[in-house]
C-alpha cells in the first residue's frame, strides 16, 4: 500500500472519531488537540484493526505514532514486511 | 421452570468524590471527566466501613421495601472482590446478619465488572434444578481501597456500591432466556491489583493497575462480539430488543460499542453520571432506575452484558415480566 493511501486511510480513521479535525502528516493527534486520550485508544484500536497490525506503548511512545505521518510510515514499514 | 428478577435494591456509602477533588489529586480535566467519561462524582466507603455492611445495607432495604421473609431465602451469593476477610466469605458474614436460616446456601464469587451475569446465572441453575426458590445476590465491591488517587488511569473510574437483587422462579417464557459467557485469561494482567493475593511482587505496589489502552481495545471488540454472539442464536436483530444495559465502565466506551452495534440511542442505557463505575452493581443499578422509571413494558428483551477484570465477561438475553 502506498503511503498516501495510508495516509488516506488515517484520515477517515481520526474524522471517524474527530469529524471537524484538519490534519496533515505533521498533525499530533494529541498534542495538536485532536484527540484526547480516550479518543487516542480508540483511533489506535481502530488503526490495528483497519490495517490488521498490532501495535505496541513502546512503539507508540518510540516511534512517536501520534503524529499522522510518523504513522503512516510506520504502517507502510510493517505492511510491507507481509 | 425459569428464573427472573423479582426485586432490586441499591446501597451508596455517603462519602462522595468528586470531579474537582480530582482535578487538584491528580491533574484531571472536570470537562473531560464529566463529557467524556460521563461520571460526575462517585461515592466511597469511609475507612471502617467493611463490604458486609455494604452489602447488609442493600439487602435489609430490599427485604424490607419489599416485605421479603428473610427465612425464605434458599440461597445467597455475594460477589465482590474486597471482602472483608480472605476467609471465611462474606456470604457467611452477611448470613448471619440477615439472620438467613441455617439451611440457606451461602457463599462468594469473586468476579468484577462480569459479576453480575455470572452470578445471575449461577443462582438461577440453583432455582432451574430445584435447589433453590428463592435466591438473593448481592453484588458489592469496594474498588476505592485499591486506588490510588494519583493515578490517571483509575483514579475517575470506580465508585463503591451495593445493590441486592431478588431472584425467583418463573414460567419459561419470560426471565433469564439465553446466556453466553467467556474468559480470556490470557489478559489477567492487564486489569489487576498485584501484591492482594498470596503472590508477592516487590517491584510493584498494591494499587489497581490498569492498561487503559487493552481494556478499551477488549470491551470495544468483545461486547459486539458477544452481544452478536447471543443475538444469532436466539435469530434476534437488534431491534427486537427494547433495552441495552451494559457494564457502566465509562461513556466514551459505551458510546463506542453502542456505535459498533448501530444500537438507537433511545435503546442504550448510560447511567453512571452520579455513580461511577461500581464494578459488579452497575447493570442491577441501572436496571433499578429503569424499572423506577416505569418504561419496561411487560415482554420487553433486554440485553445485560457484564464484562472486565479477568478478562472476563458474560452476556444475558432476559425477557421481564412484572
Amino acid at each position: 500500500m502506498e503511503n498516501q493511501q495510508i495516509f488516506d486511510k488515517l484520515n477517515l480513521i481520526v474524522k471517524s472519531i474527530n469529524g471537524n479535525a484538519v490534519l496533515n502528516e505533521n498533525t499530533a493527534l494529541i498534542g495538536d488537540s485532536i484527540l484526547d486520550s480516550l479518543e487516542f485508544m480508540n483511533y489506535i484500536t481502530k488503526v490495528e484493526e483497519s490495517f490488521e497490525i498490532s501495535i505496541s506503548d513502546s512503539e507508540i511512545n518510540r516511534l512517536q505514532l501520534g503524529i499522522l505521518g510518523n504513522m503512516a510510515n510506520y504502517i507502510s514499514s510493517k505492511t510491507s514486511k507481509n | 421452570m425459569n428464573y427472573k428478577i423479582k426485586a432490586t435494591e441499591f446501597y451508596l456509602p455517603e462519602k462522595i468524590i468528586d470531579n474537582r477533588f480530582l482535578q487538584e489529586k491528580a491533574g484531571i480535566d472536570i470537562n473531560f471527566l464529566e463529557n467524556k467519561v460521563g461520571i460526575k462524582k462517585r461515592h466511597i466507603a469511609k475507612d471502617e466501613e467493611t463490604t458486609s455492611d455494604m452489602g447488609t445495607k442493600a439487602a435489609e432495604t430490599l427485604i424490607n421495601k419489599n416485605n421479603i421473609d428473610a427465612g425464605s431465602i434458599d440461597l445467597l451469593i455475594i460477589c465482590t472482590q474486597n471482602p472483608d476477610y480472605k476467609l471465611p466469605t462474606t456470604a457467611c458474614i452477611i448470613q448471619n446478619r440477615l439472620n438467613l436460616k441455617p439451611s440457606c446456601i451461602a457463599f462468594d464469587v469473586n468476579l468484577g465488572c462480569s459479576g453480575f451475569v455470572y452470578s445471575l446465572a449461577i443462582a438461577g441453575n440453583f432455582i432451574k434444578t430445584g435447589m433453590a426458590a428463592s435466591a438473593l445476590l448481592i453484588m458489592v465491591d469496594q474498588y476505592s481501597k485499591l486506588i490510588d488517587y494519583t493515578d490517571k488511569n483509575t483514579a475517575s473510574l470506580f465508585g463503591d456500591a451495593a445493590s441486592a437483587i431478588l431472584l425467583k422462579p418463573c414460567s419459561d417464557s419470560e426471565g433469564v432466556i439465553d446466556t453466553v459467557f467467556g474468559t480470556d485469561g490470557s489478559n489477567a494482567d492487564k486489569l489487576i491489583a498485584f501484591n492482594s493475593g498470596v503472590k508477592l511482587d516487590h517491584e510493584k505496589n498494591k494499587f489497581l493497575f490498569m492498561d487503559g489502552r487493552e481494556i478499551f481495545k477488549f470491551s470495544v471488540q468483545i461486547v459486539p462480539a458477544s452481544v452478536n454472539e447471543l443475538l444469532k442464536k436466539q435469530n434476534l436483530k437488534i431491534n427486537d430488543i427494547r433495552f441495552f444495559i451494559f457494564h457502566q465502565a465509562n461513556r466514551y466506551i459505551l458510546t463506542e460499542i453502542q456505535t459498533r452495534l448501530e444500537i438507537p440511542v433511545d435503546k442504550m442505557v448510560i447511567d453512571l453520571e452520579d455513580y461511577g463505575n461500581t464494578v459488579s452493581s452497575t447493570i442491577p443499578i441501572a436496571y433499578h432506575n429503569l424499572i423506577k422509571k416505569n418504561v419496561l413494558k411487560n415482554d420487553d428483551l433486554i440485553i445485560f452484558c457484564g464484562f472486565g477484570v479477568g478478562l472476563s465477561w458474560g452476556t444475558v438475553l432476559y425477557r421481564f415480566n412484572n
